[in-house]
């Protein structure tokens, strides 16, 4: 699904950021990257989505070399961003900021709107919701409309930086399990950066980044 | 055609939604540039008035100066070459055109009626306030008779002599003709009054004058001047010498003042009345005026239109950054935003545009007494009224459409001019823009 071979990256040539980073990510699993603050775990996530590119190594994505394909190109067709400070349009509503997404994925798909109020629905996002502001929604019901929103486009890859990270902890949770299970039914592989123990304790896999080295993988798979 | 067709199929709606849903700064963004177009519009209005009637007031008064030599001087030393060399090396004299012309002497002004003077002899003239009135109780009626040219009218200018009397007797005497000019004396200025026509006494005119019968030698002219022109009338070689500039008439006339030349066979004079440099100089002062407050405007208006443009486009950077990272092409993101801003821009247009077509191309009295303010009361009202006419006309045209035009074009260049800065910025450091 996704290989990172060997990649290395640095912001201004002098303080390295990654260093000979290789993991292999696949499909319909879940991952959680932690590690201290400062680690790379953000920076791996943009590499994987192509808003930076590496200094060296290669990332490929279905066999694909991403360094060969535009930025927007891949995060179009192959990776969805999940982010901590939900990154909606506040004036649309729940559902047109999730139209919006599958419009730019899936141009031309019959039937996008059922298929996104569905999948808002199966988030715990009512009717009335859906024609709210997203800005007069509570945190964890923005971050359902962000999970909404990558889940929608069909891309294989889902990329969350720090979902959790503005939510309590029982949202957090709520939000966490929904974006697990769904992962899983919709068959995606889903990266999540994140300093929460017990998102590592629901994910497949845990990867410690340490200084921009990979350190250690665990298994919660039995 | 079909990349665009399908890009205005994404972007319309998209774009169309923002605008709607953020109504706050919608309305903030349609009221400023509406706001600008229309107090746009107003300044041009005024401007385009003032400009308009004060090429009419230029035009019909032109800025010379005029060197008179009489004709009994003929003896003596003439315009030389030299003199007149010398004097077009003066700042603003463009040219000069040499005439010929009979001195004449204001006695009074009138208003109503046919006026007379006939002094121990000498050759009437009298002037119509109303040329038309007196043209047709006299003319219509039968009693006078145009004998040869026309009638006088506020374009020619000009006056109408008694053929039988004024005209013969000139004309055997003086070779008066009709285009032969009359110099009028005004206060201390000299005006130029061709002769435009003759006219026969068909029926005499019964007129008294405190219980004493008058003569019939009358001269019309379109003017509230009586001239009386002597018998013993001088005809003037004359030289006019045309200035660049109706403001630099006073000038002109120090720096000419300082030649040294023979004062005593020559005289010269301004074309121009005092009344004409009064409004001439307060129609001047006016533009002056308005275009400081442009320029203050334009500083202020253009600032407040790209700060409002700023905080907009730092207000959909956010935006464009959710577009970037859900993968949307930068084509679709920029022209989104370009259609943002000219929505606004042309939805502003639609009420200014509407608010211009509907108002009525009249220039206000009150705006006409503030540039007339000099004359109202003067002995220019006349004039005034028969221009006021041709302004309307001349100026009606301006402001509905010319003026809106310039408006909403001088909005759409800040516009554009913010968007290619926006552009050329963004290009090489939004990080949006390229990943």
């Amino acid at each position: 699904m996704i290989d990172i071979k060997n990649v290395s990256f640095s912001y201004d040539r002098k303080r390295s950021i990654l260093q000979g980073v290789s993991v292999s990510f696949s499909q319909g699993k879940t991952y959680s990257i932690f590690g201290p603050s400062g680690s790379g775990k953000s920076t791996l996530l943009a590499l994987m989505g192509g808003i930076i590119t590496p200094d060296s190594g290669e990332i490929w994505i279905n066999d694909h070399n991403i360094a060969n394909l535009d930025g927007r190109l891949i995060r179009r067709t192959m990776v969805s961003y999940i982010f901590q400070d939900y990154l909606l349009f506040p004036f649309l509503t729940a559902q047109e900021n999730v139209e919006i997404a599958r419009e730019i994925s899936n141009p031309h798909e019959n039937n996008g709107g059922e298929k996104t109020r569905k999948l808002l629905n199966e988030l715990g996002i009512n009717e009335s919701l859906l024609r709210k502001q997203v800005r007069y929604l509570s945190g964890g019901e923005q971050q359902r409309v962000g999970i909404a929103r990558a889940l929608v486009t069909g891309n294989p890859v889902l990329l969350a930086d720090e979902p959790t990270g503005n939510l309590d902890k029982a949202t957090a949770n709520d939000v966490m399990q929904l974006l697990i299970k769904l992962t899983k039914e919709y068959n995606k592989c889903c990266i999540i950066v994140t300093h929460s123990e017990m998102i590592r304790s629901q994910t497949d896999y845990s990867l410690l980044l340490d200084n921009g080295c990979l350190k250690q993988v665990e298994t919660n798979l039995k | 055609m079909k990349q665009i067709s399908e890009r205005i199929r994404i972007v319309f709606p998209r774009a169309t939604k923002h605008l709607l849903r953020n109504v706050l700064t919608t309305m903030l963004g349609l009221s400023l540039m509406f706001l600008l177009i229309s107090s746009y519009a107003i300044f041009l209005y005024h401007k385009n008035v003032s400009q308009t009637y004060r090429e009419l007031i230029e035009s019909r008064y032109p800025a010379e100066v005029l060197f008179c030599r009489t004709k009994e001087e003929e003896t003596t030393t003439s315009l030389s070459d030299v003199f007149v060399s010398d004097v077009l090396k003066v700042p603003h004299i463009q040219a000069n055109n040499r005439t010929s012309a009979f001195n004449a002497q204001l006695i009074a002004t009138g208003h109503d009626g046919i006026w007379y003077e006939d002094i121990n002899d000498q050759i009437p003239i009298v002037v119509q306030t109303d040329i038309y009135t007196s043209l047709n109780s006299y003319f219509m009626s039968g009693q006078l008779e145009l004998v040869s040219g026309q009638f006088p009218d506020d374009k020619n200018g000009g006056m109408l002599v008694d053929a039988d009397y004024f005209g013969l007797t000139l004309d055997s005497r003086n070779n008066v003709c009709i285009r032969m000019k009359v110099l009028s004396e005004e206060g201390s200025y000299f005006i130029e009054r061709p002769v435009v026509g003759t006219y026969k006494t068909i029926y005499p005119i019964e007129h008294m004058i405190n219980d004493v019968p008058v003569k019939q030698n009358v001269v019309f002219m379109n003017e509230t001047d009586i001239i009386n022109i002597s018998d013993q009338l001088v005809k003037q070689d004359n030289m006019k010498f045309y200035l660049d500039s109706h403001y630099a008439l006073d000038e002109t006339m120090l720096y000419l003042n300082s030649l040294k030349y023979d004062h005593e066979n020559y005289s010269f004079f301004p074309s121009l009345s005092h009344d004409v440099s009064t409004l001439l100089n307060s129609i001047r002062i006016g533009e002056s005026s308005q275009k400081m407050i442009m320029v203050i405007y334009w500083i202020i208006s253009t600032g407040i239109v790209v700060v409002y443009l700023a905080n907009d486009y730092l207000k959909y950077r956010n935006c464009m950054r959710i577009y970037s990272l859900l993968g949307e092409k930068t084509g679709n993101v920029v022209c989104e935003y370009f259609f943002r801003i000219l929505a606004i821009f042309g939805v502003a247009c639609v009420p200014s545009v509407i608010l211009a077509a509907s108002s009525q191309p009249v220039i206000s009295d009150n705006l006409l007494s503030n540039i007339t303010q000099p004359l109202t009361e003067g002995s220019f009202r006349t004039t005034f009224e028969v221009q006021r006419n041709i302004l309307q006309h001349s100026v009606a045209f301006n402001v509905s459409w010319m003026v809106i035009l310039e408006a909403v074009g001088y909005v759409l260049i800040v516009i554009v001019a913010f968007l290619l800065i926006v552009g050329i910025i963004s290009n090489k450091t939004e990080y949006w823009k390229n990943k």
